[in-house]
């Protein structure tokens, strides 16, 4: 399966997340610094004082110089430089850190996404017109019409306030973070509330394309092979049916990766997306930037791993 | 006469539509004989397919076989449950389709969906393989071992098709039902594999029922042949004997529709007038008296049963075509559209 050709295929998509993640900080380098507000505003600093700090940060430089500090800095040292608001905070190894949450946060959404969405779809396929297909087809289109934020409002309602309510604080979901990367508990919450609404096009995609599969030749050639039903639903029919699954799949990892922003604020997970939100109210603009960055390489990375999953899938795509 | 392996007894298979019900299967009998080489022929549309897939119960939905028998060893294919049928499927009757393109599956090695159909019958993975690379070969199919591994787009259309047969032997099952085998290849592999399917028919024994609207196709492999149109049998019997003095008006048009090559130089080629008639309001009594130069009265309100007419053979037609060649001059008709022979148009009955 990873032939030279998929090999060479992988380090020219691997170039190319090099010189989007390029453009991206750039863009977002240049961007903020023609924004108004200063982070060290609240310091209250005045004269030399100031001017050390400035030096410090070397924002007393021409801005070209800053830049290619900046960029410099990046791609021979991985540095981020340092945190405006809390003073000595490297940004590199931080927001790879909070990336690492989002992304295992990401990761469970998308394990939902199409494990849930797979198993739904194909449920009301092969029970096409019948009360199982209607429930889940209304679940699908109540699931896509809500945006996450919404979902995740009630499922702490109904998990952590109304559970703890009637049973008398017996049996309730804590909603919280502990340490860095949580626990199996406190993740699949928010990865459901975050990959519900994505679960349900899934499903409607993955149901949709199943009808499409099972009238095919092939599926009757299994038949007449005298192959077992469950056997041609998932060797024969499944597989095919995921192929335009798949195709959705790459927007659908960013739509939870960019997703991940509100969730996380709102179940307080300390990843990219919580720190995406306290770092521009604090003006601390170095952090920014480095969120920026990070999220850029995480989308490509994620789209890639998206392409990859085709040549699994699929063995007339080769790269 | 040996006994038949294979009987179908007034067998209709029935499409719910939305103007009514379409008969595409409606009311047809016959035997198959052990090791025998059956063609069932007509033009698209007249049944020939879906009397195969009733037979394997394979009729695509909304198709339900509605009555009739499927006698195969002494037991009803029709009342079986659903477990018992799927073990007779590619064990015992296995069938191949039209279009090898779509008939394989597009993400699985071509060996291995050779091997399912021997481990859907229980057999052991290792057996299956090494059996599977027999099959490829005894198919004719070069460099087995790498074809095996091979996906099925990477295959040609008549390897393809070889493919399907070796899978269709796998089990050696007592009939092979080729649904159109030949249609989607170009004439040369068209070639190949029915001389492939002629070959194996003889060395192994296996029946073969083959479905096709191409008569060269039944005077090359088949011993027997079975015309349907509209869904109803309307003449069966011996190859040579149908060629040579068919009985029925559309056999008879369907022979003269065949380019020869030892046809006279001007001689033109014979369509067949009209249109297959919709299967949603049949015509009234003869099915084909819309499209028949020798009708008469009585076909266009009772419909004419099969009746012996040669040793082995059978016909339904109210005319027959020893009387319209000696009463309306057959062999020397040049209009052939509906009455032209026998004078009789619509309008005249009243």
């Amino acid at each position: 399966m990873l032939t030279r050709g998929t090999l060479i295929y992988i380090s020219q998509r691997l170039v190319l997340i090099v010189f989007t993640v390029l453009a991206v900080s750039s863009a977002v380098f240049l961007g903020i610094h023609r924004l108004p507000g200063d982070a060290l505003f609240n310091e209250h600093l005045h004269g030399t004082e100031y001017q050390n700090v400035l030096h410090h940060y070397g924002l007393d430089l021409p801005l070209w110089q800053q830049y290619t500090n900046y960029i410099s800095g990046m791609f021979l040292h991985g540095n981020l430089g340092e945190s405006f608001v809390n003073r000595g905070v490297q940004i590199a190894p931080l927001v790879l850190r909070e990336a690492t949450v989002s992304a295992e946060v990401g990761l469970f959404a998308l394990i939902f996404t199409i494990g849930l969405g797979m198993l739904l779809g194909v449920v009301a396929a092969v029970r096409q017109n019948t009360w199982v297909d209607y429930v889940l087809s209304t679940t699908s289109v109540i699931g896509y019409s809500m945006p996450s934020f919404v979902i995740a409002t009630f499922l702490i309602l109904f998990f952590a306030v109304w559970l703890d309510n009637t049973t008398q604080g017996a049996f309730y979901f804590k909603i919280g973070w502990t340490g860095t990367y949580g626990s199996i508990g406190e993740i699949w919450l928010p990865a459901f509330a975050l990959g519900f609404p994505y679960a349900s096009i899934v499903a409607r995609l993955t149901r949709a394309s199943m009808l499409e599969v099972i009238r095919q030749d092939y599926i009757r050639t299994a038949r007449a092979k005298g192959l077992r039903e469950t056997v041609i639903m998932v060797r024969h029919a499944l597989r095919n049916a995921l192929i335009p699954v798949v195709t959705i799949l790459g927007p659908l990892a960013i739509g939870i990766i960019t997703g991940g922003v509100i969730i996380e604020n709102i179940f307080g997970i300390p990843g990219l997306g919580k720190e995406f939100a306290t770092s521009i109210l604090n003006r601390d603009y170095n952090i920014v930037i480095g969120v920026f960055t990070m999220y850029a390489a995480l989308i490509g990375i994620a789209n890639l791993g998206v392409d990859l999953l085709y040549v699994v899938i699929d063995p007339r795509i080769r790269y | 006469m040996p006994t038949p392996i294979l009987q179908v007894r007034d067998l209709r298979t029935q499409f719910a539509a939305d103007g009514g019900v379409v008969k595409a299967v409606d009311g047809v009998s016959f035997e198959l004989y052990p090791g025998e080489s059956l063609g069932i022929v007509g033009e698209s549309g007249s049944g020939k397919s879906m009397t195969a897939l009733s037979i394997l119960r394979l009729v695509p939905d909304p198709g339900r076989i509605v009555s009739g028998q499927v006698l195969f060893r002494d037991q009803d294919l029709l009342q079986l449950t659903g477990e018992e049928i799927r073990e007779i499927r590619g064990r015992d009757i296995a069938m191949i389709f039209q279009d090898p393109q779509s008939s394989l599956n597009p993400v699985l090695r071509t060996g291995f969906q050779v091997d399912e159909a021997m481990l859907a019958h229980g057999r052991p993975k290792r057996d299956a393989r090494s059996r599977t690379l027999e099959l490829l070969k005894k198919v004719r199919i070069p460099a087995a071992e790498s074809r095996y591994k091979d996906f099925p787009h990477q295959l040609s259309g008549g390897m393809r098709q070889r493919a399907m047969i070796a899978m269709g032997l796998a089990n050696a099952p007592a009939i092979l039902i080729a649904d159109e085998p030949t249609t989607a290849l170009d004439v040369t592999v068209q070639a190949q594999i029915l001389e492939l399917l002629g070959d194996l028919n003889r060395e192994l024994g296996t029946a073969i029922v083959m479905i096709t609207h191409n008569m060269g196709v039944v005077a090359g492999l088949c011993s027997r042949v079975l015309v349907m149109y509209a869904g109803e049998i309307v003449e069966q019997g011996p190859v040579e004997q149908i060629f040579e003095n068919p009985q029925h008006p559309y056999t008879w048009s369907l022979l003269r529709s065949i380019p020869r090559v030892d046809a006279l130089r001007h001689e033109r080629l014979r369509s067949i007038e009209g249109i297959a008639p919709d299967l949603l309001q049949p015509p009234s009594g003869c099915r084909f008296h819309p499209r028949c130069p020798f009708r008469i009265e009585k076909c266009f309100h009772d419909e004419p049963r099969l009746q012996d007419v040669a040793m082995g053979q059978q016909a339904a037609c109210w005319v027959m075509m020893k009387r319209a060649r000696e009463e309306m001059g057959a062999d020397k008709l040049i209009d052939i559209r509906p009455g032209a022979a026998s004078g009789v148009h619509p309008g005249e009955i009243a």
